[in-house]
């Protein structure tokens, strides 16, 4: 054993106020440790890690020349950092502390056996005084941090953080899947000031539509951003990229970004569309969701950001092996280019904002909603596409099936949403708010529709949100029904709808005859979350996004140090708060990497060089790449860079020479534990 | 004058036709029903939304003045007595179940009822009846004399079935309504 030799431990109790002292008897557990040998000290305080508590702490470590101390108290996840902090400051090495967890391992789950529990309690802290007795004093290693940052997601929530760590200073890589910038917000693009001048609109409401609930254009709230973006100094954007490899650790992150080529030189390209043309190849346009037509070389939409054409690889003649160069030959600018190759591009950073965002659920192939049988049921993002004024319609909705305009339409709410069958059940928080928003826009482009919103519950919540829906029912008279829709029947001739449903606050079914229906579908977290999710080594909550480190205190962290989240990624959020959440993510990373240097704590694994017999399996099994083989006179060893390791101790247990140990975590200490736990009374 | 007389009488008329209800109040909820009910398999009553979906669906909702979304209702609020009268129409389709958002079973619901039904207010006749039927001749609906003279008389055979398979399995199914103990319960008799 390593003894240290004559170990004065101290055992310092908190009683939680009742929260451990009313299951454990913390009076009984203090008597119990002061006869353990080697404790020279046992004390109990109701609250251990309040100023007071910690004051008394360190008076006593002082006092009584205490050489290792052990906590009782609540988990070390909440607690072990102040108390580390607080024996630094009593003039002990940091690492000479061991937590006993009274609270969630005792008094919590064993509320209804308080004797047991006591038993348990005293038993941890016995197995605590015997491992802080073998602990040794240990520094912790300097980490420089990177002063780059990589921002994954052009959407509001990615573009607002990258342009506040921008003007801070920082170098930042923004890197987007699309060939635009913008995401979901920028396709809800919708001016509707020209229909000021439209007949029979109520005069008082003086309201553009694009974003709730201020009805604001998004289009016009984003591309000055977007604008801002583009030119700034500081970022660098990678459109059409992918991260596909990460490792590393908090403040030196080693990315691997894939990024397709446009087969367009960006530097060239002025948006004039002359190549569009005179392209030959007709497809759906997938940003219009179908809407419009587009060609094999194409601009998602009118107003994307960066204005710069696209060539879409598997439509393209020329890249499928036909002749065929009218976009070249119609460019000034020769600008179309099909050497264009896949890119791998390396980056180090020193954090990473995860901003995915989300994309609008798509019901199922044959749902009984009727979405894929039915051309006139859509769903509300072919809605959006259709106000927009720049958009497939220029502005006004119609029937998929023949172009008419629809004079009934019906809303129905929670497609996706509130429904344990195709997710966890979540509510997806904006659909209530966008429904009203389009509600208003439709009334305001044509005033003499009549709109009936199919909902369970109504959740306006926010500021000046309810506002917003008295305005729908009682300005624009929309009508609202309460209950779900049970089916969707199709008139075959007329294509008409009727849906059939329970008014549950009338007690009747009802069988209403409409134009159009409109899917009010949820939001869900953006394709390949989940393999992004695993790289990164974050959890995902069980709705799929990506889940945050604490709830309440920790919104915009991960579980991972270093890797922050933002905007839709994290969960359903409308455009302020994920604003709010980008710039709590930038706040976050750049006082993390305003310091430079951070210092990491000592959980370090190390080798002992005279049992290494080089086999380089530990070399193998690293996630961080921290052991790296290195020749001296006695053969090939193996040596750890201290500040990659992460402390995991998987080559601990795969080293068949057993030279490696994890710092904190030594045999020697483990096996006291268990020896311990182990030993009769 | 002649206003003040029609105003009355048009009153009057309408009195007779006004209902007589009167508030749920707080002696008729018992909340030990939920438990009853969990008991008894219908154990996801308390994650209904109240959504309407399953009224939507059912077909023998516009039947029934209480529809299936109103006994969920009536079960999260306990209202034990009305909800006894009414789980005989449901067909079990179980579409509501198909259908149902909040992956709750509204079919199962009515099973469980139609248990504590049977064991606190004893069965309704047609199910005594039906179980009679089902224990002494192995279907629901006993064949009519029409119809087997019917058959005598196009010539076919006198009963549509195998009497030697039948009977086995009858036996079967007495054998086991005895071991479950169901033929007290509804109080048919069994012979022997």
């Amino acid at each position: 054993m390593n003894l240290q030799t004559g170990a004065k431990v101290g055992v310092f109790i908190c009683k939680c106020g009742a929260n451990i002292n009313s299951v454990v008897d913390c009076e009984n557990v203090k008597s119990y440790a002061s006869q353990l040998p080697g404790v020279t000290l046992s004390i109990c305080n109701d609250y251990l890690c309040s100023p007071d508590g910690l004051m008394q702490m360190r008076e006593e470590i002082r006092k009584s020349n205490i050489t290792s101390v052990v906590v009782a108290a609540c988990t070390p996840r909440i607690c072990e950092k102040i108390f580390r902090d607080n024996i630094e400051k009593a003039g002990l090495n940091r690492n000479m502390l061991h937590v006993a967890n009274i609270r969630e391992q005792c008094s919590w789950v064993h509320a209804n056996e308080p004797f047991k529990a006591t038993e348990k309690a005293k038993n941890l802290v016995k197995m605590g005084v015997s491992r802080a007795k073998t602990l040794v004093p240990a520094e912790g290693v300097d980490v420089e941090l990177k002063q780059e940052v990589l921002v994954i997601g052009g959407g509001v929530a990615g573009v607002e953080a990258a342009y506040k760590l921008a003007e801070l200073g920082f170098k930042v890589h923004l890197v987007e899947k699309k060939p635009m910038l913008g995401g979901n917000m920028a396709t809800m693009f919708t001016c509707l000031l020209w229909c000021h001048e439209a007949p029979g609109k109520p005069q008082s409401l003086n309201f553009r539509f694009g974003t709730f609930p201020a009805c604001d254009c998004s289009g016009c709230t984003i591309m000055p951003k977007l604008n801002d973006v583009i030119t700034h100094p500081n970022i660098n954007i990678l459109l059409l990229s992918e991260v596909k490899e990460i490792i590393g650790h908090v403040g030196n992150f080693k990315v691997k970004v894939l990024k397709k080529p446009r087969f367009v030189d960006e530097k060239k390209c002025v948006g004039c569309g002359n190549c569009a043309v005179v392209c030959p190849v007709v497809k759906k346009n997938e940003y219009d969701y179908g809407l419009s037509e587009r060609k094999a070389i194409f601009m998602p939409y009118q107003q994307a950001i960066p204005r710069k054409y696209v060539i879409d690889k598997e439509a393209c003649l020329r890249l499928n092996g036909q002749e065929c160069s009218a976009c070249v030959e119609a460019c000034e600018f020769e600008a179309p280019n099909f050497e264009d190759r896949e890119q791998e591009i390396n980056l180090e950073v020193g954090a990473i904002i995860v901003a995915t965002g989300f994309e609008p659920y798509k019901p199922r192939i044959h749902g009984y909603l009727g979405y894929h049988e039915y051309d006139n049921v859509i769903t509300i993002m072919e809605l959006e596409r259709m106000l927009d004024k720049a958009g497939p319609t220029g502005g006004i909705v119609i029937r998929p099936s023949d172009g008419k305009i629809p004079k009934k339409i019906a809303f129905i709410q929670c497609v996706g949403s509130r429904n344990r069958k195709i997710n966890a059940g979540y509510c997806s928080k904006v659909c209530c708010m966008y429904t009203m928003k389009n509600a208003q826009a439709i009334k305001e482009v044509h005033p003499d529709t009549d709109i009936t919103v199919y909902y369970i519950d109504i959740r306006a919540v926010g500021k000046g949100v309810e506002e917003f829906f008295h305005r729908t029912r009682e300005d624009y008279g929309v009508e609202y029904t309460r209950g779900r829709p049970a089916r969707i029947i199709e008139d075959k001739e007329t294509k008409n709808l009727i849906v059939r449903a329970e008014e549950t606050l009338l007690n009747k079914i009802t069988e209403r005859m409409y134009d159009l229906v409109v899917l009010s579908v949820s939001l869900v977290p953006s394709e390949g979350t989940q393999e992004l999710a695993s790289m990164l080594r974050l959890r995902t909550s069980p709705d799929g996004f990506i889940q945050e480190a604490h709830t309440r205190m920790k919104p915009v962290e991960t579980s991972m140090e270093g890797i922050f989240v933002c905007g839709c990624a994290q969960g359903p959020k409308d455009v302020p708060e994920s604003m709010a959440q980008a710039r709590a993510a930038a706040l976050e990373v750049a006082v993390l990497l305003s310091k430079k240097v951070a210092k990491a704590e000592s959980l370090n694994a190390f080798i002992e060089t005279d049992k290494c017999i080089g086999c380089g399996l530990c070399v193998d099994i690293c996630p961080y790449g921290a052991p790296t083989p290195v020749l001296t006179e006695s053969g090939v060893k193996m040596k750890i860079t201290e500040a990659l390791c992460k402390g995991c101790g998987t080559c601990v247990v795969s080293c068949p020479a057993k030279a490696i140990h994890a710092r904190q975590f030594t045999d020697d200490q483990i096996f006291s534990e268990i020896k311990a736990a182990l030993e009769a009374e | 004058m002649a206003m003040g007389r029609a105003r009355k009488e048009f009153i009057t008329s309408e009195r007779e036709r006004l209902l007589e209800e009167v508030p749920i109040v707080d002696e008729e909820c018992n909340r030990d029903f939920i438990k009853a009910i969990i008991e008894m398999g219908g154990g996801d009553v308390q994650v209904c939304l109240q959504c309407g979906n399953c009224t939507g669906v059912c077909p023998v909702s516009l039947k029934t003045e209480n529809k299936i979304r109103n006994i969920i209702k009536m079960c999260q609020m306990g209202l034990k007595e009305k909800v006894l009268s009414t789980p005989w129409v449901c067909a079990t389709c179980h579409r509501c179940y198909e259908h149902c958002p909040a992956g709750m079973n509204p079919a199962e619901l009515i099973v469980a009822l139609r248990h504590i039904v049977v064991r606190e207010l004893g069965p309704p006749p047609f199910v005594v009846s039906i179980s009679n039927n089902v224990a002494n001749l192995g279907q629901a609906v006993e064949i009519s004399d029409e119809i087997l003279n019917l058959r005598k008389k196009i010539g076919l055979n006198e009963k549509p079935f195998d009497e030697r398979y039948r009977s086995k399995a009858i036996m079967d199914l007495k054998t086991i309504m005895k071991a479950t103990g169901y033929d007290k319960l509804i109080g048919i008799d069994l012979g022997d």
